[in-house]
């Protein structure tokens, strides 16, 4: 249990930043803004949710590289898994979004780039799922996923850079490319809940994406073992 | 080396594209019936965005039905003599460039189809071939690429729509957009923007598609 | 039952509550997960060093494992 325990630290420690977030984000002062209001402090969960699906889905990316490279089952699973991560985190992501433009905008969704471009990854991400369902051969199937994810995240990824610069105008703050990072984004306040915010969401995900890992070994591990023997 | 068999590679497709003709025929009958159906739901009124959007659309579904031929229909056997004669890039770039002229003639057509049925709202002709060159380009690299990996695959045709869907979207988005402009007759120039993202997409799925392919084609 | 000002600290209770069931549910799938883990690396060993015959494997659940 206490090598466990050691093992696990950065998960409690997770957990204790999200139980701070949760009080600091709801509690704590905000700058009074028009429109927006109170409705500011879903920037520590919204936010959070999507910086950390790219992050993960940066991290298949990685995976895939790597497989295409090396060829190792492990770094498939591994782009697999982070791929689920990202959707649970990406529909984790559009829902609070959706609440909030409901009462800031009015409405659950809006014409924009920056929403339009989170629908496309949210599909292709879903593609990739779909891509591996229909392969039979496991060898096959992880090559074919790995091309078509980092065809993919490339093609995405210049996307969602250029089309928001090309709109006239967008509704969604950071349009210049970063939401909440910019220096004048951020009032000095929400800061101190801001970053161990962050930071807990990417915990939370990497945890997630552990043991969805661990288990797609497992499942890929039995059937190796029922097929030798 | 190269170029001269990428250009046997393109007039073999063309020859053997002439031997079958009803499958560009066939085709050519979805184009027309589809912008029929449109013509005859709109009762021949079609405001000028719709148009836009209409022919884009349907040209989109058309160019799926004609590239989808590229690698799945092409017998695995004779996939694998390709394989011992030329590198995989060299038959990549050919299908590429092969089925990007597939995809002019068909918009040249559809664009006729749509001349004779929904008339034409294009002022700046010159603006909306030029969009048209650059964005089919593009949309050829990443289709051409999506229909090699969906021939690997159960399923082609769903698939085909399923995988190339969100990235052909961007390109579609930026097309539209441009030719929208053609048509309120702005000057050539004037989207150079737009005309760039295209010609931007266009080299990205290139070199992406050569990168990539030889993880595709190896058996 | 509570006051206008009070009800943020209903629903700061209640999101922990919920984000402390969620930490409870990955802690118990990772406790789950360790243990099929451990189970396969036994199961593993015991089939590398012994024959077949006697790994512990009967010949009519291999076939029944073949058909998932």
């Amino acid at each position: 249990m206490i090598e466990n325990f050691k093992a696990s630290w950065w998960k409690f420690l997770g957990i204790l930043m999200l139980l701070y977030v949760v009080a600091g984000g709801l509690l704590f002062e905000v700058p009074q803004l028009p429109v927006i209001r109170e409705s500011i402090r879903n920037v520590y969960f919204h936010v959070g949710m999507w910086f950390s699906m790219m992050f993960i889905t940066f991290a298949a990316l990685v995976f895939s590289i790597r497989y295409l490279r090396y060829q190792r089952a492990e770094d498939d699973l591994r782009a697999v898994a982070a791929v689920k991560t990202g959707l649970v985190f990406g529909t984790l992501g559009l829902l609070t979004g959706m609440v909030w433009a409901k009462f800031t905008w009015g409405q659950f969704w809006v014409n924009d780039p920056k929403l339009n471009g989170a629908v496309v990854g949210m599909l292709i991400y879903l593609a990739y799922m779909v891509l591996r369902g229909s392969v039979e051969e496991l060898e096959k199937r992880a090559r074919l996923a790995a091309v078509y994810n980092v065809f993919a995240f490339v093609l995405f990824f210049v996307f969602i850079m250029i089309l928001p610069r090309m709109a006239e105008a967008s509704i969604h703050p950071g349009t210049d490319g970063n939401p909440a990072l910019a220096s004048g984004d951020l009032a000095p306040m929400m800061r101190k809940v801001f970053f161990p915010a962050m930071a807990a969401w990417f915990i939370l995900a990497w945890w997630v994406f552990s043991l969805y890992y661990r288990l797609d070994r497992l499942r890929h591990q039995i059937a190796e073992l029922t097929e030798n023997y | 080396m190269g170029i001269s068999s990428v250009l046997a590679l393109i007039r073999k497709e063309a020859s053997l594209e002439w031997r079958q003709k009803t499958a560009f025929g066939g085709v050519m009958l979805y184009l027309v019936s589809t912008v029929f159906v449109c013509y005859l739901s709109f009762s021949g009124i079609i405001p000028d965005r719709t148009w836009n959007a209409l022919f884009w659309i349907i040209m989109l579904f058309a160019s799926f039905n004609a590239i989808l031929k590229g690698f799945i229909q092409e017998g695995s056997g004779r996939l694998v003599w390709y394989y011992t004669l030329v590198p995989a890039q060299v038959l990549l770039n050919a299908k590429i460039i092969y089925n990007a002229l597939v995809m002019v003639v068909l918009s040249l057509l559809g664009w006729l189809v749509f001349v004779v049925f929904m008339g034409d709202p294009i002022q700046n002709h010159s603006l909306f071939f030029t969009g048209m060159l650059l964005g089919i380009s593009g949309l050829s690299a990443v289709l051409t690429m999506v229909s090699a990996i969906a021939g690997k695959a159960r399923n082609n045709f769903t698939l085909m729509g399923v995988l190339s869907f969100p990235l052909v979207l961007p390109q579609i988005l930026v097309l539209i957009r441009v030719s929208g402009a053609a048509i309120q007759g702005e000057a050539l120039l004037s989207h150079w923007q737009g005309l760039l993202v295209l010609l931007l997409l266009t080299g990205l799925g290139i070199v992406l598609a050569n990168l990539l392919f030889p993880y595709i084609w190896r058996e | 039952m509570f006051e206008a000002g009070e009800k943020i600290f209903v629903a700061v209770a209640v999101i922990s509550l919920i984000i402390l069931g969620l930490a409870a549910f990955l802690f118990y799938l990772e406790h789950r997960i360790g243990r099929s883990e451990k189970k396969l690396r036994e199961l593993e060993e015991r089939l590398e060093s012994g024959p077949p015959g006697e790994s512990g494997i009967e010949p009519g659940a291999r076939g029944s494992n073949r058909e998932h």
